[in-house]
């Protein structure tokens, strides 16, 4: 079962498979003396095995890919090799070379310590001169000629409430206009049927007079 | 429900049960250890990191017939 074929065809990650063994061997031969022998048998095997693996993978980025990959608990293979001493898998070619490469880094580390210092960097390079201010611009007792105020984006609701107001004032003016206009037309009516009649009363009483 | 996700080689569901239920898992490993175990014992069924990762929470409350059937595995 622990063959190379085994690890390399089976799984994703082989070296991660060689160090959670490795793990769960050295924890069972803490918890069970008896069984130290035939664990570190088991162990050589294993360590074998795995250099093995390493020597069929020639790729630096796989293996790179595969030291770095987490488990379920957020352990790299590298923190697997740390806690668990593998330091002949540590002398390994290929891994010597990916773990030389980690250490180097590839972020570009020159340049003056004090560059790193956001204050020193304001102080010393940053030009204001050259560059627009914001809050110079925006002072509120400066003319705003170019600066137009944008929608709001519940501005429509606004113009709602303000067209049903706008809507309601008008019913209210058209209500008043029509009892207003009810009122005199009403009275106009009263007035012209007195008058009216007063009109024919007076021409009977110059009948009378005239007769 | 964990000895029938690993039974049926839903290894991911045995995971999350692993990790959701741990407490109860680490009480129960009489039961459950020897599933796991017999899955890895089988050619055809190779290692995976479910599995180990398994194996590996449940390993503090091994009891001793555990970890001789596991190293028989890994001897054969």
């Amino acid at each position: 079962m622990l063959t190379p074929d085994g690890f390399v065809f089976n799984n994703t990650n082989p070296l991660m498979i060689a160090v959670l063994l490795t793990d769960i061997l050295q924890k069972i031969q803490l918890q069970f003396r008896s069984l130290a022998l035939r664990i570190n048998f088991i162990l050589e095997e294993l360590q074998a095995d795995l250099f093995v693996v390493l020597e069929h993978m020639q790729r630096p980025k796989e293996i790179e890919s595969m030291l770095k990959q987490e488990d379920f608990a957020g352990k790299t293979v590298l923190q697997y090799v740390a806690e668990l001493k593998l330091f002949d898998f540590l002398q390994n070619n290929h891994v010597n070379r990916v773990v030389n490469q980690m250490w180097e880094s590839k972020a570009d580390v020159g340049g003056s310590l004090f560059e790193l210092s956001t204050s020193y960097y304001l102080v010393s390079e940053n030009q204001l001169t050259f560059r627009e201010d914001n809050e110079v611009r925006k002072r509120f007792y400066l003319n705003r000629k170019n600066e137009r105020p944008l929608p709001h984006r519940f501005t429509f609701a606004v113009w709602k409430k303000s067209m049903s107001l706008r809507y309601f004032i008008e019913s209210l003016i058209f209500f008043g206009c029509l009892l207003f206009f009810q009122y005199f037309v009403s009275d106009f009516n009263k007035k012209l049927s007195l008058s009216i009649r007063e009109i024919k009363e007076f021409e009977g009483i110059s009948d009378a007079i005239l007769a | 429900m964990f000895t029938q996700a690993t039974k049926m080689n839903i290894e991911p569901m045995a995971l999350m049960l692993a990790l959701e239920f741990e407490s109860v898992l680490l009480r129960t490993t009489q039961v459950v250890v020897p599933v796991l175990l017999s899955r890895l014992e089988q050619k055809d069924l190779s290692f995976n990191e479910m599995k180990l990762f398994i194996l590996q929470r449940l390993q503090r409350s091994f009891h001793f017939r555990h970890a001789d059937t596991f190293v028989q595995i890994l001897e054969q």
